[in-house]
């Protein structure tokens, strides 16, 4: 068993033991604090922008999709039939006069055109509804109804016996969109046709033929903030475009940054400076140089372009001193140095950026663009700035 | 107290001048803790800055209960311990069977160094020695909590004690005594 009398002497002569640190210390500290008050900024930054992200690409998605209207041409007839043909009364779809059933074994290819602007409304609107019994004049509406209560039949609540469901071919403006289940529901002498949309399906938008129809060269160059700190500077880009469709679009490019500025923390003796001067601490210049990768998707009046890119970005920082050393008899040599403050670094992240067409011609495009970009080294940086595009092959 | 509280409430809302306040209230003493410890100044300094680095990380989790002392010099302590695992230093160099011959010392003990002296002593200890003796005899965590915390069995623990305090008190009695009694 030990003796503590040893112990107590020594935690005696130890109590209040102290050393005065150097100031590197309290500095490095600071800067640690900074850079993870940075860190959590960083974290809500990238949630704010794969929110943002989202939400815009589910803005341009939503825009060109608004409640579109069917109509039952034949339903009259329809008991005795095997196919039944919708109208599509939206904006876009083309009037036909021809008999559905004529068409029943047509492959068209323009199917997908009218259900890839309509296959969200299966998460949407959970059916599609029968408008009401007052328009009962042979030609039924159908509608895509907003919520399954807007079901405004009550025939078909309360006397569920009279209704059946048949698997038949379906089409929509004479395109065929192959067997579904159909309610058919018998009142009087008219039937009401009831298709609902979790029965259509969803196509395979990938699957349309879509082909290159625009080649354009960008260039870029916007007032950057925030860059590498809270450094201001600018950026500077230049790329190529292909456009396929006349919404999407793919652009790599290759970007220059340049950002200067005087950072906190950052102090002039904590640099190898020799002569006995004096000087001033000049500022701090980052310069990066960057890929983007970028997707756009252009809106449907193809004046507005959103973009989500993949970051590549390759770094270097400075810190310049001039210096004045004193040669005696009061003549002094000026030197200016620059010295690297923190390692080159390689950093990937991503970016967002909006593009807003202020003018065309025929060959070219001259836009006003934003961008907001994030990488792993902790860098935000935010531009505003002009986009100049010209065309260079169709 | 209620100056304490809201020094940290200050440091808490990233008041800078309140960050510093704090620092300068405890960091000459936490230099003396990591020194102990570290086989440098600058290292000790370097484990000082880690361990206000975490202080401030963490400072959300101080209940304003116990000592705001105390609790800091837990975190370096513990900070500390995570360097020296770091460096890999080997904490089981000794046989755990190899029993020291224990030097106990009267009750009217006294040592006539001074703190940075004694300091300097623990330096010169190796280690693992130096650290089981630092957390042991100082910060006063008993030899089954060293062993858990530096993964070493307590067994292991207290022989590494024994030998760095045998060590320790024939270079203190040498330093005390530096000419033989009885001459």
């Amino acid at each position: 068993m030990e003796n503590k009398n040893f112990e107590k002497a020594i935690e005696d002569r130890m109590e209040g033991f102290r050393l005065k640190p150097s100031d590197t210390v309290w500095h490095g500290v600071e800067k640690r604090i900074e850079k993870e008050k940075k860190r959590k900024a960083l974290i809500w930054w990238w949630i704010m922008g794969i929110a943002l992200a989202g939400t815009s690409i589910r803005y341009l998605n939503r825009s060109e999709n608004e409640i579109q209207t069917i109509s039952a041409t034949n339903t009259k007839n329809f008991t005795g039939n095997k196919s039944v043909d919708f109208k599509d009364e939206s904006k876009n779809a083309q009037p036909n006069s021809e008999d559905p059933i004529e068409h029943s074994s047509k492959n068209v290819s323009s199917l997908n055109n009218f259900l890839k602007n309509k296959h969200h409304l299966k998460d949407q609107y959970p059916a599609i509804k029968v408008n009401d019994k007052k328009s009962n004049n042979g030609e039924r509406k159908i509608l895509f109804g907003k919520q399954e209560s807007n079901y405004s039949n009550p025939a078909l609540d309360e006397s569920p016996k009279n209704v059946k469901l048949e698997t038949i071919h379906v089409f929509i403006n004479k395109e065929s969109i192959g067997q579904h289940p159909i309610a058919i529901e018998k009142m009087g002498n008219d039937t009401i046709v009831i298709l609902r949309c979790e029965d259509i399906g969803k196509p395979k938008p990938l699957l349309i033929p879509i082909s290159i129809i625009e080649r354009q060269l960008n260039f870029n160059a916007h007032l950057a903030f925030h860059g590498s700190g809270d450094l201001s500077g600018t950026n500077l880009e230049f790329g190529a475009e292909r456009r396929w469709g006349k919404r999407y679009g793919f652009y790599n490019n290759l970007g220059l940054t340049i950002h200067a500025g005087q950072e906190n923390g950052m102090f002039a003796n904590n640099y190898p400076l020799t002569v006995n001067s004096s000087y001033n601490a000049l500022q701090t210049l980052t310069v990066g140089i960057q890929t983007i990768p970028t997707f756009y998707r252009y809106s449907k009046r193809g004046d507005l372009k959103i973009g989500a890119g993949f970051v590549a970005r390759y770094q270097m920082s400075s810190y310049g001193n001039y210096v004045a050393s004193s040669l005696g008899q009061g003549i002094s040599q000026y030197t200016y140095s620059i010295y690297e403050n923190e390692p080159n670094t390689f950093s990937i992240g991503y970016r967002i950026s909006a593009d807003l067409l202020l003018y065309e011609t025929r060959k070219n495009k001259l836009g006003f663009q934003i961008f907001f970009q994030n990488d792993t080294r902790g860098d935000v940086i935010t531009g505003l700035g002009l986009s100049f595009q010209t065309k260079y092959k169709k | 107290m209620s100056d304490q509280k809201e020094l940290i409430a200050k440091v808490l809302q990233g008041d800078a001048k309140a960050q510093k306040e704090l620092y300068d209230a405890y960091a000459d003493i936490m230099l003396g803790v990591c020194y102990r410890y570290s086989k440098s100044l600058a290292d000790a300094e370097d484990m000082l800055q880690e361990g206000f680095v975490k202080v401030f990380k963490n400072l959300r989790q101080y209940k304003g209960t116990g000592d705001l002392g105390a609790w800091i010099r837990r975190i370096m302590v513990n900070t500390i311990i995570n360097e020296i695992k770091k460096s890999k230093i080997s904490l089981t160099q000794l046989d755990a069977n190899t029993e020291q011959e224990t030097t106990t010392p009267g009750d009217d003990y006294e040592i006539l160094l001074t703190a940075k002296e004694i300091a300097e002593l623990i330096k010169k200890l190796p280690s693992g020695y130096g650290l089981v003796f630092n957390l042991h005899a100082i910060e006063g965590y008993s030899h089954k909590e060293i062993g858990e915390m530096l993964n070493i069995q307590t067994v292991s623990v207290r022989s590494q004690y024994q030998r760095a305090r045998t060590q320790l008190i024939n270079w203190i009695e040498l330093k005390n005594h530096p000419w033989p009694k009885n001459m």
